[in-house]
């Protein structure tokens, strides 16, 4: 418990000198706010280089502008955060920054778990922020049918679990490689080889993506599986990742 | 306090250390002595249990060091060779940090936090970056760093071989004062000189083998050449005769005014050449023992060459 308290507040403090908070929440929060303005004026800007109306051609509500918001969320800030996290303990080996809290007797697991929470409030807490924001801004600037915030919050912690999935993937690559940068690009390797993967068989009820389907129709309905089976992988990984934590030689 | 029995450490088919084996006693300062590549940090990192061994046991207070690995590092204290921080905190956060993780209270981490870079010299800078710190200044505040938690034990990885010869006096004197203090001392070194300086018990290491364990002074008495270097004002020819028919003298040189007396029992010959020199009437410049240092033990032992 004393190495999660030790790094939990150490992870808190890096993130902030490091200025990773504000990475992750320009990285989710713009495109909250950039989704609905660019739908909003995508027909006129295609209107203005084609010289034709193209407004019959797209179904643009506040529902298709929180669904685009998901997409970009899954595509681009998914991307910046594994990248943002993939270090975390890659770093910590490699540059030998383990040496003094390991030989004190600090705690592998507690300090897998610390950095975990930690990452994974971050991400949560700029992901519902980032909802929040777009449900605001797409009912300012889009007219037409939209979503409950219910509806978006259910959403919101669909894909928060999927992005806690994406964390843990970073975490056990960034306990196996000795870069973060290459953790990182494993990490979303794997995420989006999972994608085509989703549709077929037993996956289609497993795979972990299918939490951003569910997020897209705002509806938890039939997710139980899906829920249960990317909770039970999380554990499995960060239980793996404390592992090869305790085994790990510090110094190679 | 610490005891090694049979230490073996692989890398694949790279055997580092073979089998090695040495005791530590409670209160001394161990020097643990060997050419780069010989082994010392490998046998560091084991016993401070950041890499693992193949074979052999480890016992600190008669615990075995496997079963009772977190226990044991919460007693001991190590200072890397090149020591790394996270450098965007401060001396005070850095040590808050260690500190936390040793659980020791908000108010204990504060007193301690100051006596400590009181020790090391660090006070005046606590609050800056610990990555904008010089090398000497790092090395310190390891050592800052490695007693935070008042340790039993203290392991010291070549903390001088990286600093000019001002730090180095510095940490010798912080070694030689933690030693007055009752504190056990495992120092590795390839600098003969430090080793002269503050240990009292040392290993030599050579290829993944203890060449010789030993108390430093037996090891001076052991290895120490029997020969007398005397300077005289006449008479040395006649000295020299007198000298060679006594059983107990091995042989004599002459080189102008100088002779030495190579002897075969050194206890005898402190008795009795000086009185036999005395009696020969001879103007006497000077009269020495010839020691050898432990750079020439040294030499003498690595090259498996004792008659050097």
């Amino acid at each position: 418990m004393r190495t999660f308290k030790a790094y939990l507040k150490k992870e808190v403090l890096e993130a902030a000198r490091q200025y990773r908070y504000l990475i992750i929440f320009i990285g989710v929060v713009f495109f909250a706010i950039a989704t609905p303005i660019m739908l909003r004026l995508l027909p006129k800007l295609l209107e203005a280089q084609m010289n034709a109306d193209l407004s019959s051609f797209f179904t643009i509500n506040r529902r298709t502008a929180i669904q685009n918001y998901i997409g970009d969320l899954v595509e681009i800030s998914y991307l910046i955060i594994i990248l943002v996290f993939s270090g975390t303990l890659s770093d910590e080996l490699s540059f030998r920054k383990l040496v003094f809290p390991y030989s004190k007797g600090g705690s592998p697991a507690g300090m897998v778990f610390a950095k975990f929470l930690h990452n994974s409030l971050t991400t949560v807490l700029a992901v519902f922020v980032g909802f929040a924001v777009n449900y605001y801004y797409a009912n300012i600037v889009i007219s037409g049918e939209g979503a409950s915030i219910n509806e978006v919050m259910t959403s919101a912690l669909l894909v928060s679990l999927y992005f806690l999935f994406g964390i843990s993937l970073a975490m056990i690559f960034s306990s196996l490689l000795k870069k973060g940068l290459t953790a990182g690009i494993v990490t979303l390797a794997v995420s989006y080889s999972m994608i085509p993967l989703s549709g077929l068989g037993v996956l289609k009820k497993l795979a972990p993506y299918n939490l951003i389907q569910a997020a897209n129709k705002f509806s938890m309905e039939g997710t139980l599986p899906v829920i249960t089976a990317t909770i039970i992988m999380i554990i499995a990984i960060i239980a793996l990742t404390c592992y090869r934590m305790s085994r790990v030689e510090i110094i190679s | 306090m610490l005891k090694v029995e049979g230490l073996v450490k692989k890398y694949k088919d790279l055997e580092v250390l073979k089998g090695i084996s040495f005791e530590v006693e409670k209160g001394s300062v161990y020097g643990f002595l060997g050419r780069n590549g010989a082994g010392k940090t490998t046998t560091m990192n084991i016993l401070t249990g950041l890499i693992d061994f193949n074979k052999g046991n480890i016992a600190y207070n008669g615990k075995d060091f496997k079963e009772n690995k977190r226990g044991i590092l919460r007693l001991i204290g190590y200072v890397p060779q090149e020591p790394v921080f996270y450098g965007y905190m401060s001396a005070y956060e850095y040590l808050a940090f260690m500190g936390e993780l040793s659980g020791m209270s908000i108010n204990s981490i504060r007193l301690r936090s100051e006596e400590v870079l009181d020790i090391v010299g660090l006070r005046e800078a606590a609050k800056r970056k610990v990555g904008g710190y010089s090398g000497g200044m790092k090395q310190r505040f390891a050592i800052a760093v490695s007693l935070f938690n008042s340790p039993e034990m203290l392991f010291l990885d070549e903390p001088t071989s990286a600093l000019d010869p001002e730090g180095r006096m510095e940490i010798l004197k912080l070694i030689n004062d933690l030693k007055q203090q009752g504190m056990t001392i495992f120092f590795s070194t390839h600098i003969l000189n430090d080793i002269e300086r503050v240990c009292n018990q040392l290993s030599i290491l050579e290829a993944g083998n203890i060449v010789i364990s030993s108390d430093l002074r037996s090891l001076k008495d052991k290895y120490i050449k029997p020969i007398y270097d005397i300077e005289l004002e006449g008479g040395v020819k006649e000295l020299a005769e007198r000298l060679q028919g006594l059983p107990w003298i091995q042989k004599v040189m002459i080189e102008n005014s100088k002779i030495a007396v190579y002897v075969k029992d050194i206890e005898i010959s402190k008795q009795e050449l000086i009185k036999i020199v005395a009696e020969s009437g001879c103007n006497v410049i000077s009269f020495n023992l010839r020691k050898s240092d432990l750079e020439d033990i040294f030499i003498r032992l690595v090259n498996h060459n004792e008659n050097i």
